[in-house]
């Protein structure tokens, strides 16, 4: 190849890369803020969530008090080993401490991407003997719930309306509260694709492969402007890497991340991982709805070069690595 | 008072939302004075039925569950709504159903392992087809005894579709060369489509079958028993009457917070002589 041939191809790959952008890049509302606020604590074990969620949320401080929470974990299917699901104290301890800060209420939603009977997850994953026993917080399954039509906002999607479930929108505050993993088609999944979760699998089916055929970023971007998250408690102590959402291995990252921005929150999970986030394509094209740039966020508790690492990615997701 | 009857008054007072919750229930309360008028109102223009009546589009779960439920009220109207609905569901395919897709299939989308000439019915239009709605519709299609040419592809498609291990889930097997878990309710449904079918006593069916009761017995979810009763039921399987009795004990405890489907399904599943969806009796 000739310098000629090179900086002929290096101008249209350019081009290439713009067009691509110009399709995406003014459809995405922009919600960005001066700063965001992010913060990483050290957890080892699932025991020590309640002291640790107190002391992520004394450290960012959401405005709870009177108001009505929702709490969106990342729910998928039951296995006895793999580490899936959003866990069930980290869930339970963040409840107690919500209700804690004064929250009115504190629900906790999710409509399971692969399993219809969602009862039936509770009960094997321990989530329905963690509610039971924290006694003050009801589920929703957001796969069978009321619905309500809303305007996609990005048309990034051909569909021309979205049908969410009417207690996603109910609430006052939602946190999402994903599982730390790699994703065999999105490459991370984390507190944005967490979000495929709040549609009602009872209008689109079960696996939810509308948003597939619609494109997996597409939808998650779609996904993120309409339903806007205001918080996120990420579950990194047991986490995914490798061929995530189901069949990695478990990572022990040992921490939660807690944020008040779900794009800074995914960025600071993506760097634990040893992933540059900026190579995440749909975060990339949501960057618009938050903070994703380092020297944006506020980095707060645990710094987050002393805790990364080096997850495991599926052959074809290595370009996600970045300058990590 | 049996288990059923409580159930049934449960159901009774029950508010239903969907077409799943109304059609289950019109089922479970055929002979009790159950009206279909509401589900006959809520059929769509196209001829099909929406999972909530006025929400997105019809989709093909809900119209054979709709089809299923207005075949035990043999009265004169619901003919038409039937054909209405059947037209409907002849014309909705999986999009692998095309060559096009097929193409893409075959030579570049491999991660996800299922043979796209086998073809049944998607959850809704525009989608590749799913084990739950492809099951149901074909048993919608045995109950009304209407031929469709389609049927043996989706029969195949079941076939395809199984866990290597047994049972399904909802419709894929492998993916990046890994084995998926199958699930229950999926595999209830699967195995009663292929009841009335020359697949009834393939391996996969036996393996299925196995897995269905074994899965589920140390399990309290009145929906998942609902349905794995039903199905075990259909094939004369001994394990129906040892879920059977689970389903009594972890329903009685629980009739007011169980959802109407879960409810339905209950009181389906706990009928002496076993409930049959017509076209599944041998």
């Amino acid at each position: 190849m000739n310098r000629r041939s090179l900086l002929a191809g290096s101008a249209l790959a350019a081009t290439a890369a713009l067009a691509v952008r110009q399709q995406w890049w003014p459809r995405v509302p922009r919600r960005s803020r001066r700063i965001s606020r992010a913060a990483v604590l050290r957890c080892d074990r699932y025991e020590h969530t309640p002291g640790v969620v107190r002391d992520g949320l004394r450290l960012l401080a959401p405005t709870v008090r009177g108001k009505r929470v929702l709490l969106k974990p990342n729910l998928v299917e039951y296995s006895p080993t793999a580490p899936i699901n959003t866990h069930p104290m980290l869930i339970a301890s963040t409840v107690d401490a919500l209700y804690m800060l004064g929250a009115a209420s504190v629900t906790v939603a999710d409509g399971p991407g692969h399993v219809r009977d969602t009862e039936l997850l509770l009960a094997e994953c321990g989530l329905r003997a963690q509610l039971d026993e924290v006694g003050r917080a009801e589920f929703v399954d957001l796969n069978f719930d009321s619905v309500v039509r809303v305007d996609p906002a990005t048309r990034l999607t051909q569909l021309s309306e979205i049908w969410l479930p009417a207690s996603i929108r109910a609430g006052d505050v939602l946190i999402s509260m994903p599982k730390i993993k790699t994703h065999h088609w999105a490459g991370v999944t984390l507190s944005l694709k967490n979000l495929f979760g709040v549609v009602p699998g009872s209008i689109y089916g079960w696996p939810k492969n509308v948003l597939h055929w619609q494109g997996i970023e597409n939808s998650i971007v779609e996904l993120a402007a309409s339903v806007p998250v205001h918080f996120v408690i990420a579950d990194g102590i047991e986490a995914m890497e490798g061929n995530g959402p189901l069949h990695g291995p478990m990572r022990r990252l040992g921490c939660l991340v807690f944020a008040d921005d779900p794009v800074a929150a995914d960025a600071t999970c993506c760097r634990l991982m040893g992933i540059d986030p900026a190579r995440v394509r749909h975060l990339q094209m949501a960057s618009s709805l938050g903070n994703l740039q380092p020297d944006r966020i506020e980095q707060r508790g645990e710094r987050i070069e002393t805790l990364m690492q080096r997850f495991d990615l599926l052959p074809g997701f290595g370009h996600l690595r970045g300058g990590f | 008072m049996t288990i059923r009857s409580q159930v049934l008054d449960g159901l009774n007072a029950a508010s239903h939302y969907g077409i799943e919750d109304l059609a289950l229930s019109l089922l479970a309360l055929r002979e009790s004075g159950a009206d279909p008028e509401s589900l006959l109102r809520s059929q769509d223009r196209s001829g099909g039925w929406c999972a909530i009546p006025g929400a997105g589009e019809p989709g093909v779960f809900h119209t054979a569950l709709a089809l299923l439920a207005l075949r035990r009220f043999r009265r004169l109207p619901l003919q038409s709504a039937a054909d209405h609905a059947f037209r409907w569901l002849s014309d909705v395919r999986g999009l692998e159903s095309h060559w096009l897709w097929q193409w893409k299939f075959r030579l570049f989308d491999r991660q996800v392992r299922f043979d796209p000439s086998k073809s049944g019915w998607p959850w809704v239009p525009g989608t590749v087809s799913w084990v739950a709605p492809t099951a149901l519709a074909v048993l919608a299609f045995q109950a009304w005894h209407r031929e469709s040419p389609r049927i043996p592809s989706a029969f195949d498609m079941l076939l395809d579709r199984a866990c290597p291990q047994g049972g399904w889930n909802a419709g894929n097997s492998v993916v990046l060369g890994v084995e998926l878990d199958p699930h229950p309710d999926f595999t209830a449904m699967a195995l009663l489509a292929l009841g009335d079918s020359d697949h009834s006593n393939d391996a996969v069916v036996h393996r299925s079958l196995r897995y269905l009761h074994d899965r589920l017995n140390r399990t309290s979810s009145p929906y998942s028993l609902g349905w794995a009763v039903l199905a075990l039921s259909a094939y004369g399987h001994a394990g129906a009457e040892d879920l059977r009795s689970q389903l009594e004990r972890a329903t009685a405890a629980r009739i007011p917070a169980l959802p109407s489907r879960a409810l339905a399904l209950a009181a389906l599943a706990l009928e002496q002589p076993p409930f049959r969806f017509e076209g599944t009796v041998r």
